[in-house]
């Protein structure tokens, strides 16, 4: 492991570690170290790392701290947000639980200001989706564009939350889910089970789902993020952040590995938690043993996850889209429609997404051609992952 | 009230603060400002209530803190001059 990576796996782990007895740390590139912690999105977690170890240079030791900070109050916002919109929907009698980010920093994070928040993710009824919807417009929050948002039947068929409301006082977008798990995901996950075992926040303030759902969800949407890939992702994007999350619930929580094993066999969902229990182990995280054996799909190949920790979380920055060179040059129409706003009825607005996608996918596609080996390495194991991807269905060796 | 320890300051609404490894930010919602101050600021602010006057806010950092009387007295008048110019304390009624 690279020492940025080192440092960086550090920051993410709860109980603070000494520094390292040589010094070689101090050699890690400032800049270096501060692009990948923005990849990873963990330069607030770093600072806590770097207070710790009372080094870094003086320029990268103060864009770190001006990122902390920025982040305390850009979570500040967030949370003025959070509140409003449960005020709004408890007053329209919509029952809400609090989902990833929002939930982890309510009991789980002591400093919520280590934690980037990038949106509020809020589950609710399926059936009161409209409802919901509704007290949120009431509250002040919009659709993005001026297209609004989908039907809520639509919704509910094809995805697992709403197209986000924004907050436009503190631009925080807030995104209403009837499910933790995609339409893939989801054919033998009741969302019922999530509402029997929810639980309240310390304070009583909101509504979390337990210790054991909390986990299977980040782990879920863990693996899901290094499965697909974007243009501007690309499958190591936020990783370690996500493996962070990991490591400060096992930490915090009182985890039944128990029932967390029985409900992601149950749920068919134990290949996505097993790969992302796996990649927290291989960085330190005290996952047992025995449920990472239980979790394990069968006829697994060891080596996959260990590909998908050093491919898809100990890296960063400019590489391959984890979907492969086929997906940069022939994109598909639905890619076209929702990420690079083509009209599908207009061929000169298909012609011109694509030509807008192209030109960002350029300079990726050559950096790839330069190291044919990794290509080669994402394709594979791209491959090897398929499985996961198209049916959420057991993983099986290739 | 810059000049006077006898006025009261409140913690303007519609502004949010919060610890953060052992600074506090402070954040005007209504623009998106922001600001990081150190221990001795959050007490200062924590002691804006709206109900006690500088003098007592003074009396209880020279409590707190080893410093003449007088320059805590000055520090307290120009941190307050600048949270009242940023809109972040008000004077109270």
């Amino acid at each position: 492991m690279s020492m940025e990576f080192a440092l960086l796996v550090d920051a993410i782990t709860p109980a603070v570690p000494p520094p390292p007895a040589d010094d070689a740390w101090r050699r890690a590139p400032g800049d270096r170290l501060l692009r990948t912690a923005a990849w990873h999105r963990v330069v607030p977690m770093l600072h806590r790392r770097l207070l710790a170890l009372r080094w870094a240079p003086t320029t990268v030791r103060d864009a770190i701290e001006d990122a902390y900070l920025a982040n305390a109050a850009r979570n500040l916002a967030v949370m003025a947000s959070l509140r409003d919109a449960v005020d709004a929907l408890e007053a329209a009698a919509v029952p809400v639980m609090l989902l990833k980010g929002a939930a982890l920093l309510q009991d789980v994070y002591p400093d919520p200001a280590v934690r980037e928040l990038l949106d509020l993710d809020l589950l609710v009824p399926g059936d009161q989706l409209e409802v919901a919807d509704a007290a949120l417009g009431a509250a002040g929050f919009r659709p993005e564009s001026d297209g609004g948002a989908a039907p809520a039947q639509e919704v509910r068929a094809g995805h697992h939350h709403a197209a986000p409301l924004v907050d436009h006082r503190t631009m925080t977008a807030v995104e209403l889910h009837h499910h933790v798990a995609m339409a893939s995901e989801r054919r033998h996950f009741p969302i019922d089970d999530l509402w029997r075992r929810a639980r309240p926040t310390a304070d009583g303030a909101f509504l979390l789902p337990s210790a054991e759902d909390l986990l299977l969800h980040v782990c879920v949407h863990f693996t899901r993020n290094r499965l697909g890939g974007s243009h501007d992702r690309r499958g190591s994007g936020g990783a370690l952040a996500q493996v962070g999350d990991v490591a400060w619930i096992v930490h915090r929580e009182r985890i039944d590995w128990k029932l967390l094993v029985d409900v992601a066999l149950d749920y068919q969902l134990h290949g996505h938690v097993y790969l992302a229990l796996y990649a927290a182990h291989a960085v330190g995280v005290p996952v047992p043993a025995s449920a990472l054996e239980a979790l394990r799909p069968a006829g697994l190949d060891a080596r996959v996850a260990r590909r998908l920790v050093a491919l898809r979380v100990l890296r960063d920055g400019e590489h391959l889209p984890v979907r492969g060179l086929r997906w940069i040059v022939a994109p598909g129409r639905r890619a076209l429609e929702r990420g690079w706003d083509a009209d599908p009825a207009s061929a000169m607005s298909m012609a011109g997404a694509y030509v807008r996608r192209a030109r960002v996918q350029l300079p990726l596609a050559r950096s790839a051609l330069r190291r044919p080996w990794t290509v080669v390495a994402d394709h594979r194991l791209s491959a090897q992952l398929k499985p996961l991807e198209m049916s959420g269905e057991e993983l099986t060796s290739r | 009230v810059t000049g006077s320890l006898d006025g009261r300051l409140r913690r303007q609404e519609g502004v949010l603060a919060q610890e953060a490894q052992g600074q506090t930010v402070l954040l005007r919602l209504a623009d998106g400002g922001y600001y990081a101050i150190d221990e001795v600021g959050a007490c200062i602010w924590a002691l804006c209530d709206g109900e006690t006057p500088l003098t007592e806010v003074v009396t209880a950092l020279c409590a707190q803190f080893e410093a003449p009387q007088a320059v805590i007295t000055a520090d307290v008048l120009e941190f307050v001059a600048e949270l009242l110019r940023e809109q972040l304390l008000v004077e109270s009624a």
